[in-house]
């Protein structure tokens, strides 16, 4: 069984895994991606939104989905996640993963090409203090950084205060159009303060067409599917594994249990379509996602593990109003992060946040959330939406305390916990990002800072961190779990810090860094 | 392969739904009769007034017999009466259901002719090991038969009797019906039985008004008119009205024995749509899941939608697993300010399933709305139709409109205290 073609096996096609079997690709070594995706994502819409808005009749069928699919997901606190095109994506992680949860939302994706076929598209470089023990090998950092964001393809560069703490603009294409909101504050960003740095995002987005992807048209359309492809998504690397005949690519194989088989390989029980399946590897890379990652992972060990902390960021979203452009109409713009800022919260750390238009998102959604009744928020929405920017806040991993533990039954459960620092964090952001928008000339309006469910970034992390003297569930510098030789975490679950700032390019990094390394014998 | 049923009279109000169910049900269908009938497999030729061909029921599997005379005619009485035995015979030979569909009059001292027939039929062929059927007053579907008649008179008339003392009915669908004998015509352990089909009684002048509400978005008045003195007025004018009108007829209506279906219709599996819903044209409350639509999306965005944007309001709901309506009080569900006042009072965290599930539909109004291009002008503020004038005009427009709720929300509060 164990032919040379099974020597390193990856689970999970999603950023982290795609990342670390295109480096073991690169280095000429076969290799087995096996991924539990074979949910179909249903096609974006072609057109821009505005235009579909005003004309498209069929465009009930990809807002609310041919069943009204977006109607039942009113549970999901983010509009994304009631995107009908990318409700498959979503569906089943926790239960094919016997994950469960307390006051904590577990979102997870099954798909090929993992979360990142919904990503908001941020990107950053960890900074020496942000990489934690993985500053230890920095210059292979810095090089797998390099080759992971060109592969992606940023965009957003600008010499602006942001520019050291993205720390990428060697690698970004010029920043897309910003529109008329996002101009107006991006002209005053200079009365922010000094506790405010605003900048122009960093996304994995095209600016200009290339191979097979097509740069960004300002259509509007991220939330709902880019036609074009100007966003990235590791489901584009995935059809390039799926092409490489050095690749041997499971689809709808997931992953339940790993087992020594005595002889220095791992046996890989999964679940496929056709019945129970063992695979058998002898390195095992883990990119299953932090949450089922780490599952396998203290399935593997003995019963009686002790708790472990996952970290993710707090986040909350508000919304800006600009009087100056009351009465401005909608206008074609990029629907992710225009303008990025990193705001210093005192001993609580930097906090990270994105602005986007408003344009993009349905006006039902802020109406839900009104505390008037609909009708009569209706034509105050009409009126000053598009004179609006919303805003998101992320605060660093370390203001989360949530603990996952095994189950009798080898699942997981987690349980969300605050530190008793983040209130105050969280009133401290909204203080000051209220003052000193307002400076900018843009209200945050009353009400509308609100926090979003724990657990609802999905930004997973730190459960298996790499450490310089790993202890049991830690991993070494080369991303070799301690105790379990063979065993490798390329995932979230393996970064030992988590900042505000977006972590999948690092995480993406450290996956691809750890396989260029990855001794075979 | 599938079985094939044989009906007579399947051209007629129950016959039609009979076939329509039969081959949604997997059945192809026999007709047996005067005329060819469409939509069937086969039609062979057969008369009440004449003998049954011997090979009538050739190659069935079961048999409905549902043709029946309402002239009154006594000659015709009698050769029904065999044509009926004939079936009997020829499909106890065969080892076939039969299911003969007999009637809520059906009586040996019945007032009309019509009753009396149908029971000594029942007579002849329960001991041959058919099973009777006997529906109450089958409603629903095209109107036709009594329930046709009776749609006209509510049409036609703006005043409409309540007789006294009010005679009660029982109404069925022809669709729940058409399932009865279905289920009947699969169950050969039930020969020799007769066996209700009909709903709960209700007196007669409430299933009028119901009928002017549901089916025809009417209001009617009634005045009280002693069943006595009517039947003396028709029995005066029985020439110039014809058979239709005859006092036998009111009396087979005042004069009904009550069926208790409840048993029978539990031993067939068949659970009866409510009245409210049977008196819809649809048959399954989809009229008022599209009024609801109507006034839900008025409601939340102050517009009023289309009829197509109605009808998808309806088809999401179905979806969604939500059939029908929401059943609220009227003073509720009529205007769309008290709706909207009840969206003001659950966001202020008065919380009830009842209200919870409302902002869910008042939700997928507005998201229905949003994704219409007709109404995309109520939402963003496009451009050639934008500038600071409009827009401070639809800010003081959504004041006013908050006040408008505000002042509705106490008698809303009122209406909506029975709420769970």
């Amino acid at each position: 069984m164990s032919s040379a073609r099974e020597a390193v096996t990856v689970v999970g096609a999603g950023p982290a895994g795609t990342s670390a079997a295109l480096a073991l690709r690169e280095r000429g070594i076969p290799v087995t991606v096996l991924d539990a995706g074979t949910a179909r994502v249903t096609p974006p819409p072609v057109g821009d939104l505005l235009g579909l808005r005003l004309r498209d009749t069929t465009q009930w069928q990809w807002q609310l989905g041919r069943h009204g699919e977006a109607l039942a997901a009113t549970d999901q606190a983010s509009p994304k996640l009631r995107v009908p095109g990318l409700r498959a994506i979503f569906e089943g992680f926790a239960q094919v993963n016997r994950i469960r949860s307390d006051d904590f939302q577990v979102i997870g994706a099954l798909a090929a090409g993992g979360l990142s076929n919904a990503w908001g598209c941020g990107v950053a470089r960890f900074h020496e203090d942000e990489l934690g023990a993985l500053a230890f090998d920095q210059a292979a950092m810095d090089a797998s950084i390099e080759r992971v964001a060109r592969r992606m393809g940023l965009s957003g560069r600008s010499d602006d205060s942001l520019s050291d703490y993205f720390g990428l603009d060697a690698f970004c294409g010029p920043a897309l159009a910003m529109d008329s909101a996002h101009r107006a504050l991006w002209e005053r960003r200079d009365r922010l303060g000094d506790k405010i740095r605003m900048g122009r995002a960093r996304v994995a987005v095209l600016g200009e067409s290339r191979e097979d992807r097509l740069g960004c048209d300002l259509s509007g359309m991220c939330l709902w599917g880019c036609v074009r492809r100007a966003t990235w998504s590791a489901a584009w690397d995935v059809e390039k594994l799926k092409r490489d005949p050095g690749v041997r690519f499971e689809a709808g194989a997931r992953v339940q249990a790993l087992l020594p088989d005595g002889e220095g390989n791992w046996w890989i029980d999964a679940d496929t379509q056709a019945g129970p399946r063992r695979y058998r590897s002898k390195r095992v890379l883990l990119a299953a996602g932090t949450l089922a990652t780490t599952r396998l992972v203290l399935a593997a060990l003995p019963p009686g593990q002790p708790a472990l902390r996952l970290q993710s960021n707090p986040m909350a979203a508000f919304l800006l109003w600009l009087p100056a452009l009351l009465g401005a109409p909608r206008e074609r713009s990029f629907g992710l992060a225009q303008l990025s800022f990193a705001a210093e919260l005192g001993d609580r750390g930097t906090a990270f946040g994105n602005l986007f238009s408003t344009a993009g998102i349905p006006v039902s959604e802020f109406l839900a959330h009104l505390p008037i009744a609909r009708r009569a928020g209706l034509p105050l929405l009409k009126s000053i939406l598009s004179s609006c920017v919303v805003g998101n806040v992320f605060l660093p991993g370390d203001l989360s305390a949530h603990e996952v533990r095994m189950e009798a039954d080898q699942g997981l459960r987690i349980k969300g916990g605050d530190d008793p620092r983040l209130s105050e964090a969280f009133a401290e952001a909204k203080s000051l990002l209220s003052r000193r928008f307002r400076k900018a000339g843009a209200w945050m309006l009353p009400g509308s800072f609100v926090r979003g469910q724990t657990g609802a970034d999905i930004h997973y992390a730190c459960t298996l961190p790499v450490s310089p003297r790993p202890r049991a569930h830690e991993c070494h510098l080369n991303g070799e779990l301690a105790g379990l030789p063979g065993l490798y975490v390329v995932d979230g679950a393996a970064l030992p810090r988590l900042p505000a700032k977006a972590h999948t390019l690092t995480i993406m990094a450290n996956a691809d860094r750890i396989a260029g390394k990855l001794i075979l014998n | 392969m599938s079985r094939i049923l044989g009906v007579t009279g399947a051209s007629g109000y129950i016959g039609q739904a009979l076939v329509r169910a039969a081959a949604a049900s997997g059945w192809q269908v026999v007709a047996l009769g005067r005329q060819p009938v469409q939509g069937v497999r086969e039609w062979r030729l057969a008369d009440l007034g004449a003998p049954a061909p011997a090979d009538l029921t050739r190659n069935l599997d079961a048999l409905v017999h549902l043709a029946a005379d309402t002239s009154g005619s006594a000659r015709l009485a009698a050769s029904e009466e065999h044509f009926a035995i004939d079936l009997a015979r020829q499909t106890a030979a065969r080892g076939i259901p039969m299911v003969f569909v007999s009637s809520q009059a059906a009586a040996t001292d019945a007032p009309s002719a019509y009753g009396r027939s149908k029971f000594a039929i029942e007579q002849a062929i329960l001991p041959l090991g058919a099973v009777a059927v006997r529906p109450g007053l089958v409603v629903g579907g095209p109107g036709a038969g009594l329930y046709g008649l009776l749609t006209s008179l509510v049409r036609a008339l703006p005043v409409l009797p309540r007789l006294v003392p009010s005679p009660l009915v029982q109404p069925i669908h022809v669709d729940d019906l058409a399932q009865v004998l279905l289920q009947a015509s699969a169950r050969p352990d039930l020969a020799g039985r007769s066996m209700s089909a009909a709903g709960a009684p209700v007196p007669f002048d409430q299933l009028l008004r119901a009928m002017a509400r549901h089916r025809l978005r009417a209001r009617r008045w009634f005045v009280p008119v002693p069943t006595g003195l009517l039947r003396t007025a028709l029995a005066a004018s029985s020439r110039v009205l014809g058979s239709r009108f005859s006092p036998e007829r009111l009396d087979s209506l005042t004069r009904l024995p009550p069926l208790d279906a409840r048993a029978d219709l539990a031993e067939l599996g068949i659970e009866l749509r409510p009245l409210d819903d049977a008196l819809q044209r649809s048959g399954r409350g989809l009229r008022r899941l599209l009024a609801e639509g109507w006034t839900m999306i008025w409601a939340a965005t102050g517009t009023k939608p289309s009829p197509w944007l109605c009808r998808r309001y309806a088809q999401m709901l179905r979806a969604q697993g939500r059939h029908d309506a929401m059943p609220l009080p009227p003073g509720l569900t009529s205007s769309p300010m008290m709706l909207a006042a009840l969206d003001l009072l659950h966001k202020r965290r008065r919380q009830c399933a009842a209200l919870t599930e409302l902002c869910w539909r008042l939700n997928a109004a507005t998201r229905l709305a949003e994704a219409d291009p007709a109404l995309a002008h109520g939402f963003l503020m496009v451009p050639g139709r934008s500038g600071r004038l409009v827009a401070v005009t639809g800010i003081a427009r959504s004041v006013v409109r908050e006040l408008q709720v505000r002042l509705a929300a106490p008698l809303a509060r009122y209406r909506a205290r029975g709420l769970r």
